[in-house]
């Protein structure tokens, strides 16, 4: 017998344990490890997905109270001018505070500029007492409707503002404001397009 | 007493020869055979772990189905979030004029009386920032003004009404533009001042920033 034989032999050992090796094993085990990493980001995104479903489920719960909220918010923001309405409101304030309805102008609404509402600066004049006018002016700010007083003044009635007079003793007061309201509606007031806007989604 | 073997050299090296062979074919088998069994552990690993993704991915799957389902929630919240956004943008630097009259009429002096009164805030445009006067705080923004005109008896009373006006949170700057004594000697004094109001003066939903 060939004395290389036992080296041939382990020679041809190594080789096919070497092939078994690179070609059945490691290929497998890179399976293995892939196939591991897929299945760990599944449970990652599992529990991103139970998160998410969570915080759904929360909303759903919590669903008939932001359909309320909203609404709120559309009766303080209407996707239209709805000035017959601010009439009413105005009158119901100005008679709730015992205060003289006196006038009222409102002005062409004006869009913002990121195109969201359009604001509709109105002058508003009442007269009556100093807490008379202090509850018109507390009721404004806790109409329904969303208004912001950005200016006001106060003066004796009788005397325009800017007007300084010397009237001594007066409980008659007259209040001049302006007043914003808003509408959702980018297209409000005279000449618009009839109607609210459609990037509202809602209805008038 | 000493064994004597007979074979002839050639033969017992033949016999070693093999015998070495053996073992080496032997130790080869073996090694293969461990890896045959590492590769087969391998495989029961994969299959496994192919198993747990699939039902894992199938869990996902329903989860996903629910989450779609609920869509419509998910919707209403962003709804609310913009309108309450649109809200916040409408009413920032809003002041509470009712309690603004209320305060002036707790810190007005007895010996005065007004003939004048008026407010304003400043106009904002979104994005757009307030004065704030060098070296303040975020609370130090201005957003606003009032200015009064009056009768005071004494040049005392008008010191105390400017001194009350700063007491009102919100209100800073008190000064007095003029103050004339309607005759000589009268004591009477027609005024007229004026403040600055920054965002503490502003309403809760006033102060949220947009």
């Amino acid at each position: 017998m060939n004395r290389r034989a036992p080296i041939i032999a382990g020679v041809i050992a190594a080789l096919v344990a070497f092939l078994a090796v690179f070609l059945l094993v490691l290929p497998k085990m890179g399976e293995v490890s892939t196939t591991n990493d897929e299945l760990q980001a599944a449970e990652d995104r599992e529990f991103t997905l139970a998160a998410q479903l969570n915080a759904l489920q929360d909303a759903q719960a919590a669903a008939p109270e932001t359909e309320q909220e909203i609404a709120a918010i559309d009766a303080a923001i209407p996707p239209v001018a709805d000035l017959p309405s601010l009439f009413r409101l105005l009158q119901g304030a100005a008679d709730r505070s015992a205060v003289d309805f006196f006038s009222f102008t409102p002005g062409t609404p004006v869009p913002n500029a990121g195109g969201t509402y359009s604001s509709i600066a109105s002058q508003v004049t009442v007269s009556g007492g100093y807490f008379a006018i202090d509850q018109f002016l507390f009721l404004l700010e806790t109409l329904p409707r969303a208004a912001k007083v950005t200016t006001l003044a106060v003066t004796p009635s009788g005397a325009t503002t800017g007007e300084t007079t010397t009237t001594t003793s007066t409980s008659n007061l007259q209040l001049q404001v302006t007043v914003e309201f808003y509408t959702t509606d980018l297209s409000a007031g005279p000449g618009s397009i009839p109607g609210p806007s459609e990037i509202t989604g809602t209805g008038a | 007493m000493s064994q004597v073997n007979l074979l002839p050299p050639e033969l017992r090296e033949r016999q070693a020869i093999r015998r070495t062979t053996s073992l080496v074919a032997a130790v080869g088998l073996a090694v293969l055979a461990l890896i045959g069994i590492f590769y087969v552990f391998q495989v029961q690993r994969l299959s496994q772990a192919q198993s747990d993704l699939e039902a894992q991915q199938s869990r996902n799957a329903r989860l996903e189905s629910q989450i779609a389902s609920l869509q419509e929630f998910a919707d209403l919240q962003a709804e609310l979030a913009s309108k309450e956004a649109l809200v916040g943008e409408i009413f920032v630097n809003e002041v509470s004029w009712s309690s603004a009259l209320l305060d002036v009429s707790r810190v007005i002096p007895d010996a005065s009386y007004l003939t004048n009164l008026t407010g304003q805030i400043t106009p904002t445009v979104a994005g757009e920032v307030a004065t704030e006067p060098t070296g303040g705080t975020p609370e130090s923004t201005l957003i606003g003004n009032m200015t009064f005109a009056g009768v005071a008896n004494q040049t005392e009373t008008i010191a105390t009404w400017i001194t009350r006006l700063e007491e009102v949170q919100g209100w800073v700057n008190a000064w007095v533009n003029s103050a004339q004594e309607d005759a000589p000697f009268s004591r009477i004094y027609t005024f007229s001042n004026g403040l600055d109001l920054t965002k503490e003066a502003a309403t809760v939903r006033g102060q949220v920033a947009p």
